[in-house]
């Protein structure tokens, strides 16, 4: 019965479609083809539903290509490099595009995107090793004005931010750095950095600059009622990031591959620091009076240090910030305190206070800025501009003696304005110009509060970078800083190199420091400018005296009461010899000296005598309007009396061409 | 792997292309009107806490989690003329937590070209998005949501987006489609035909052939009495590509139809039905599947214009050998674990999906097409657990719909009466009952204020029954409510509160199917006592239109009485930024 | 009009369409896969005592409210022969429940009684019992060499000719075996001359009075040699079984102008109790003609050396039963 219903069923239907196909002869006699109009939206993107079908019809891209290739010869290398002491390369080891290629649009008034492809290749003839990513991540902004006042929103990240300098930001010293190595965030600008950089210390920098990394959100409220505005950050900062054991390739992550309607879910992106939630909160309140204003600015840090158990490491810095300019004089500053809490301790507050007072040049015969400042041990923050790794018991909780990329440890001999932690101290910085000479001093002392540091540390400045290059610090899957030399006491980091000072007059038991340490900083910096041949010319002297020792001294100098004292001596040359052909060379010295108790060599039975030399030419050719190529070559040598193993000599060339659209 | 790679070698050399071919080395670059930038930027950070009587003893899971990503696509579309299309979406993605490189990947999401050949002919070449009918091809709903508060749909939102579901039933595919009509005389005004052709798998050439799914339908218009259209579409195996023994063939072939019987300017009537049948029979010669059946459905349709009032009346009858793949495969696959809090408590036992993990885990969701029944979950839905095709149905149903003039008030009811025709390891039968009402209430334009003000709320009843001696009786009463509000307190700035709450009780035998839609065996009697609750407020903010920011709050509550040790609570806080252009 | 008649052509097809396969039901039956299980009627024999060589067949009654997966175990209480019966049902009937003779695990039954063990396995092995007597054991078809029941005489040779077999060589009882009370058991060492050889039997037609060992067909491809052989699990122990054929066409085995015949690989003993071994005759690469004159089957006890310690184990294994079948393998 049932099949016999089937098969009517079925005579039904093919009846239906005999009915439908004869319909359909009959008609195509009398038919014709029926001629599409092109429909509204027919051609316009597919999935209308959800992305709009009009179109964004500007969109912002500019960019550059950055080729730097270098070739090496370490004639006399540190141990172990070998067999990399000739070597000759593309990529400055950095992860540095070769071609940035930054978009952005802006869909409607109050929504726009930013992203900064990432493009390298190290041409070593082969596919497998190129990179095509972001470089920075996605970053989505959108603003929209109310009676209340003007609003922003930023999405996403990396965003560069700053707030203040004790809760968010980077240190800027005044222009006290030498500018014959090329960053590579840098212009193409021809003279104009040197003059920029003679005139006014500025030269042209990428926006990370002066910033903070952060992800997240940032939710900032401007012309509020009272002349009134704030910020708020909720997201990760740079040390509570990372991805461990994180799955990359988001073609791993489809469920059923091969067949079609499975996408990646990117399940497993996030790795086990999901599962370690870590985040960075900061607020910022601040009220303007005309120009001064004062602000309340907070953030907090916590790290979670176990999945299961509630176990934090977190941080927090309140602070008030201030800015006063009366009768020519500006006082400025920021005050607050900062708490700091291990698992098992107890949660410790420290204080921090930093004053500054300019006072104009009509006055007194000279402009000056004086800077008191008090910071406690304390005090710990990884995101602001002041130094907090020397306070070993905050160190080793939250990262180790020391991290990957740290730029110092412990009690780090600091040019003028760098603040450190666990600190009370002034600076003083004039300046004043003699014609085309243009001169700046910087002069500044500190004590440690409490007697912490059995450690010193000072910056290589002079062939640093270079010897950053050789030794990269960020290798692939690195768990701890590179450490280079034969005694184990070279750390290098982004773009520098530093050592550590191990001091002998510590407790023998605990090995904990007896005395208290006093830090000296004297730098000068010499600009002058002239025309040869009615080209310009510049010349650029910095140098920094600085050091350590256990009792008050206006200036490092030499004595038994010295742990360390560190000169540098950098002597820039630019000169346009053809029109957008700018000769350029470089002459630097560093002269470290340890003092009685600090380490000595075992055989010489003397501490650190050092002295190391770099020397380097090179010119800019701008080839185009934003097109340029720029050589070095650079000769080092670097060498210790006292211990004979510290030496190394060498020579590199480097080539950059950059080309901004 | 390699091929993805050049692929987007392409892509992105393509993008520097047009970008350095248009810029003019200046930083504002003028899309030329060829050119057609369109995409989706979105930031989503979530922090997920796990809680409840289960977290007092359970020593073994994180309790808290926090993730989120950040990723733009792309969209590049090109008419290099009035009649050509070609379009891409590159996807640029950032795991929320991964500086400087680590955590960002980049895919092609979509690539196809399309076009008009000689004004007549339509064309499609690539990823394409697919319908025929509720029989045929077309992808249902997961019916989760009755009149859902519009906090939960922001979430709902990136999940559609995610897995291509653009809300009419259409399914992502991959191949070439081409359609056409004709303009004929007398009896039709017009003969509307196309066809396509997907590749839904390729071959390993190993264990599994190439599966294709072709189709196409014939659509004969009328304008004064309606149009009949009869549709095919076939899910078959290659065999002979890589040498296979066995496949599959899925041939369904139906006639829809929709006929105008009455329309004026008080009132107007149609009838809409369908009817066909299946085949679905593999090749090998021993032990060869084969089974087919029909199914029929028809509806009236009055529309009692001046009263706003819409009232369906239908009749359906799916048989119980129906197979379609292309209709009957659910968008949700819950064999899949979760992305998150997959496995929870010291025993580890897998964790059931939820009404919150259904609006939250995207990694349940697909498109693809299955040669078996996916696994339903009765609670969910058990009277069409594979939308209007499931098979083994035949009842009626009744939709009404109703608006103010004003449309302050949107009012809508629908009621199914279902019950199998072929029983399920009984000769009894099951009997399922649907009730659902949704109702839109725009305070605002009672108030007559401008600002949104609304309540929105939905309910919906289900009810199992079958009779017979104890062994086979079963009885599931289910209800799930969604309810919720939007106020905007300043201009495009909104207040959302949101609670979904899903209560099942009684029991019921889960079949568990093998070979497209055999009955295996029944694992044992599903007896469930279980409420699931989900609240949610926060705060969103509509740049524009198509660019909001949602700061959410969610709570979870998932209690069985059954198992009442493992009830547990999940809170949630997300950060959502949407951006479409 | 035409719309009309469209509806009502449409509604016309939608009616026939809603005719469908209703009956059986989907899946297995719930009272069968859940219900309560209660035994209705306890196991019963349609006889007391069967006769099998007579062909006669005993079945087995019982009931059950339900559809139960039920297992028919049969065991011969003197050769611990056993016959499996499984099915799915309600009840034990002549369809589903008939034994006539046969074996599912060597030995073969003899004239014995037996215990008759009905056991559901899903109501935790719940077992009932009824005994029958087996008054005739079944006869099996086939051309039989020998069972060793008789003593084989001039008809049987025993090489021991290293002195490596022990005592226990020989026609024995003292295990169970593989058909009625008598099988052949080897057992020696490998120790005097270390060549894997150990000792032999050759088998003669004589033992049923014939020049040549008569088969159901000389056709290779459709003669199937079948033989029981016992092992007790221990290692190194390969039997081999070799075929002569009337070379010299004197009507008797002349060692070493014969043409043998055996098969690859012979038969490694690892397992443990009575196992049946067939294989046709064309596996050994015979002829007809030579199939149709074979003048002796020699069994000999082989130690794998290449595996065996130093010093060797002894190795052992034991014959019975070897017969020839037409056209399938002994069917137990």
């Amino acid at each position: 019965m049932l099949s016999l219903l089937r098969s009517l069923g079925r005579l039904v239907l093919l009846g239906a479609c005999l009915a439908i196909a004869s319909q359909l002869q009959a008609q195509l006699s009398t038919s014709s083809l029926q001629g599409f109009a092109l429909p509204n939206g027919y051609l316009s993107p597919q999935g209308d539903s959800v992305l709009r079908p009009v179109p964004l019809r500007k969109l912002s891209v500019n960019g550059y290509y950055r080729f730097f290739g270098y070739g090496r010869n370490m004639t006399t290398p540190y141990p172990n490099l070998s067999p990399f002491e000739k070597t000759a390369g593309v990529g400055d080891g950095y992860r540095e595009p070769m071609l940035s290629l930054f978009v952005s649009g802006r869909p409607n008034s109050k929504s726009s995107f930013a992203t900064e492809l990432f493009f390298f290749t190290p041409y070593a003839g082969n596919f497998e090793d190129n990179v095509f990513t972001m470089n920075l991540g996605l970053n989505f902004y959108g603003n929209f004005r109310t009676r209340l006042g003007k609003f922003g929103v930023r999405a996403g990240g990396i965003h560069w931010y700053a707030m203040s300098p004790m809760t968010m930001g980077i240190l800027q010293i005044a222009d006290r750095y030498s500018i014959f190595d090329r960053t590579p965030w840098e212009g193409v600008d021809g003279t104009d950095k040197y003059e920029n950089y003679y005139n006014t210390g500025a030269i042209n920098q990428d926006l990370r600059w002066n910033n903070r990394a952060f992800q997240g959100l940032i939710v900032e409220g401007g012309s509020l009622p009272g002349n009134m505005s704030f910020a708020f950050l909720y997201g990760k900062a740079q040390n509570n990031g990372g991805l461990q054991q994180a799955q990359t390739d988001p073609l791993a992550t489809i469920i059923q591959p091969g067949i079609a309607g499975n996408i990646p879910t990117y399940n497993g992106f996030s790795g086990i620091n999901r599962s370690l939630p870590s985040s960075f909160t900061g607020f910022r309140l601040k009220k303007n009076f005309g120009k001064n204003f004062i602000s309340y600015n907070t953030v907090y840090n916590r790290n979670r240090l176990d999945s299961i158990k509630d176990v934090f490491q977190t941080y927090a810095v309140h602070t008030l910030e201030y800015n006063f300019n009366a009768a020519g004089i500006n006082i400025s500053g920021e005050a607050g305190a900062g708490n700091f809490t291990i698992p098992g301790q107890d949660t410790r507050w420290g204080e921090t206070a930093l004053l500054k007072i300019q006072i104009p040049q009509k006055y007194t015969y000279l402009p000056f800025e004086f800077q008191f400042y008090q910071i406690s041990k304390n005090f710990y923050n990884d995101n602001g501009e002041v130094q907090t790794f020397s306070n070993p018991e905050i160190q080793n909780a939250s990262t180790g003696p020391n991290q990957v990329g740290q730029a110092s440890v412990a009690g780090a001999l600091v040019q003028v304005g760098q603040f450190v932690h666990n600190r009370r101290g002034i600076n003083l910085n004039t300046e004043k110009s003699f014609g085309p000479l243009k001169l700046n001093l910087g002069w500044g002392i500190s004590q440690e509060i409490d007697t912490l540091s059995s450690e010193l540390s000072y910056v290589h400045r002079v062939n640093g970078l270079a010897l950053s290059r050789v030794y990269n610090p960020f290798p692939a899957g690195a768990t701890g800083p590179t450490v280079v030399g034969p005694y184990n006491r070279v750390f290098t980091f982004f773009r520098g190199a530093y050592e550590l000072v191990r001091l002998t007059d510590v407790d023998p038991g605990t090995i904990a420091p007896l005395t208290r340490k006093h830090f000296q900083a004297l730098d000068l910096q010499a600009k002058f400018k002239t025309n040869l041949f009615n080209r310009p010319l510049y010349l650029f002297y910095l140098g920094s005296w600085m050091g350590a020792s256990s009792t008050l001294k206006p200036l490092p100098g030499f004595g038994e009461d010295v742990y360390l004292q560190a000169q540098y001596h950098e002597i820039d040359l630019y000169y346009e010899l053809f029109p957008n052909f700018i000769l350029t060379g470089y002459w630097g010295v560093e002269y470290i000296k340890g003092g009685r108790d600090t380490e000595w060599d075992l055989t010489t039975q003397q501490p650190r005598n050092q002295f190391g030399r770099g020397l380097a030419l090179g010119f800019d050719w701008t080839v185009s309007e934003n097109a340029a190529f720029y050589i070095r070559q650079r000769f080092m040598k670097f060498e210790d009396a006292s211990f004979p193993l510290d030496r190394y000599q060498g020579n590199e060339t480097t080539i950059e061409l950059k080309v901004f659209f | 792997m390699l091929r993805t790679k050049l692929l987007l070698r392409a892509i992105c050399c393509g993008l520097i292309l047009i970008v350095l071919g248009t810029s003019e080395l200046s930083a504002q670059t003028e899309i030329p009107k060829n050119l057609h930038i369109n995409g989706l930027g979105r930031t989503l950070i979530q922090r997920t806490q796990l809680g409840g009587t289960i977290s007092e003893t359970d020593t073994t899971t994180a309790s808290d989690l926090m993730d989120g990503e950040f990723l733009l696509d792309l969209k590049i579309n090109a008419t290099p003329n009035e009649k050509t299309e070609v379009q891409s979406i590159l996807r640029l993605r950032n795991e929320f937590g991964g500086f400087f490189g680590s955590g960002m990947s980049v895919e092609v999401r979509e690539l196809f070209a399309r076009g008009i050949v000689g004004n007549s002919f339509r064309y499609h070449v690539g990823d394409m998005d697919l319908k025929m009918t509720p029989y045929t091809l077309f992808q249902h709903d997961a019916g989760l949501n009755v009149n859902e508060a519009e906090i939960f749909r922001a979430r709902q939102e990136l999940i559609d987006y995610e897995q291509f579901y653009n809300g009419d039933g259409t399914r992502r595919m991959q191949g070439g489609k081409i359609d056409f009509g004709l303009s004929a005389g007398a009896i039709f005004s017009e003969i509307n035909i196309s066809g396509f052709f997907t590749r839904v798998r390729g071959t390993d050439f190993f264990s599994l052939p190439t599966r294709f799914v072709s189709g196409g339908s014939i659509e004969l218009k009328n304008d004064r009495w309606g149009s009949i259209t009869g549709n095919y579409v076939n899910t078959f195996d290659a065999v002979s590509i890589g040498g296979f023994d066995n496949g599959i063939r899925n041939p369904v072939q139906t006639v829809s139809a929709n006929i105008h019987i009455l329309d004026n300017d008080n009132m107007a009537l149609d009838f809409e039905g369908e009817m066909g049948m299946s085949s679905i029979f593999e090749t090998q010669e021993t032990e060869p599947f084969d089974k087919d059946d029909t199914f029929a459905e028809g509806a009236f349709k009055l529309d009692l214009k001046p009263r706003n009032l819409q009232i369906t009346l239908g009749f359906r009858d799916v048989g119980p050998d129906f197979f379609s793949i292309g209709a009957q495969s659910n968008r949700v696959d819950l064999d899949r674990s979760r992305t998150f809090y997959s496995r929870i408590g010291n025993d580890r036992t897998t964790r059931q999906a939820s009404i919150f993990d259904l609006n939250r885990d995207r990694a349940l969701y697909t498109y693809a097409l299955s040669d078996v029944l996916r696994p339903y979950d009765p609670r969910f839905g058990n009277t069409q657990p594979y939308g209007r095709a499931t098979a083994n149905r035949r009842g009626v149903f009744l939709n009404v719909d109703y608006a103010l003039a004003d449309s302050a008030i949107e009012l809508g009811a629908e009621a199914m009466q279902m019950q199998e025709i072929r029983g399920q390891g009984t000769t009894e039968l099951k009997s399922f009952t649907l009730a659902r009402v949704t109702g839109d209430i725009n305070i605002n334009r009672w108030l007559g204020i401008d600002n949104i003000l609304k309540v929105n709320l939905g309910y919906q009843f289900e009810q199992t029954q079958r009779g017979g001696v104890e062994i086979e009786t079963v009885s599931l009463n289910s209800s799930l409510l969604d309810a919720g509000i939007q106020a905007e307190l300043f201009d495009n700035f909104d207040l959302l509160a949101g609670i979904k709450q899903l209560t099942s009780v009684g029991d019921d035998y889960i079949p568990e199917v093998i070979r497209f839609n055999e009955v295996r065996d029944f694992p044992g009697r599903y007896i469930v006592d279980d409420n699931e609750t989900m609240i949610a407020a926060g705060f969103r903010y509509r740049f524009s239109s198509m660019s909001t920011l949602n700061i959410q709050w969610e709570r979870f509550n998932s209690s069985r009485a059954t198992d009442a040790e493992r009830a547990y609570q999940i809170d949630q806080i997300f950060i959502l930024y949407s951006l479409y252009f | 009009m035409k719309k009309y008649l469209s509806l009502l052509l449409f509604i016309s097809v939608v009616i026939t369409a809603c005719q469908h396969q209703t009956d059986p039901f989907d899946g297995p039956n719930l009272i069968d896969r859940f219900g309560e299980f209660q035994l209705t009627t306890d196991i019963a024999a349609s006889r007391n005592s069967v006769d099998f060589s007579a062909d006669e067949q005993v079945f087995f009654t019982a009931g059950f409210s339900k559809n139960i997966n039920w297992v028919l175990r049969i065991t011969g209480k003197e050769s611990g022969a056993v016959k499996i019966i499984e099915g799915f049902d309600r009840e034990l009937n002549q369809e589903n429940a008939t034994w006539n003779g046969t074996t599912s695990d060597l030995p073969l039954f003899r004239d014995e009684e037996c215990l008759v063990e009905l056991i559901i396995p899903e109501e935790d092995s719940l077992t009932t019992s009824v005994d029958i007597t087996v008054t005739g054991e079944r006869i099996y078809e086939g051309s039989l060499i020998t069972n060793f029941e008789e003593d084989l005489g001039d008809g049987l040779f025993f090489g021991n000719f290293e002195f490596e077999l022990t005592g226990a060589t020989g026609r024995t009882n003292a295990i169970p075996a593989g058909q009625g009370e008598y099988c052949y058991f080897f057992e020696g060492t490998d120790n005097v001359v270390g060549n894997f050889f150990v000792g032999l039997i050759q088998i003669f037609p004589s033992v049923n009075g014939e020049t040549y060992f008569s088969m159901p067909t000389t056709i290779p491809e459709e003669s199937h040699f079948n033989f029981f052989l016992y092992g007790d699990g221990t290692p190194h122990t390969i039997a081999v079984i070799q075929f002569f054929t009337d070379t010299n066409g004197d009507g008797t085995f002349t060692d070493g102008v014969d043409k043998s015949f055996q098969l690859e690989g012979d038969f490694p003993v690892t397992h443990t109790g009575w196992k049946v071994f067939s294989h046709t005759m064309a596996d050994i690469g015979i002829s007809e003609a030579e199939l149709s004159q074979l003048t002796a089957v020699q069994v000999l006890l082989i130690s794998n050396m290449s595996a065996q310690p130093n010093p060797p184990n002894p190795v052992r294994f034991g014959i019975d039963y070897m017969t020839f079948t037409q056209d399938q393998p002994l069917s137990l």
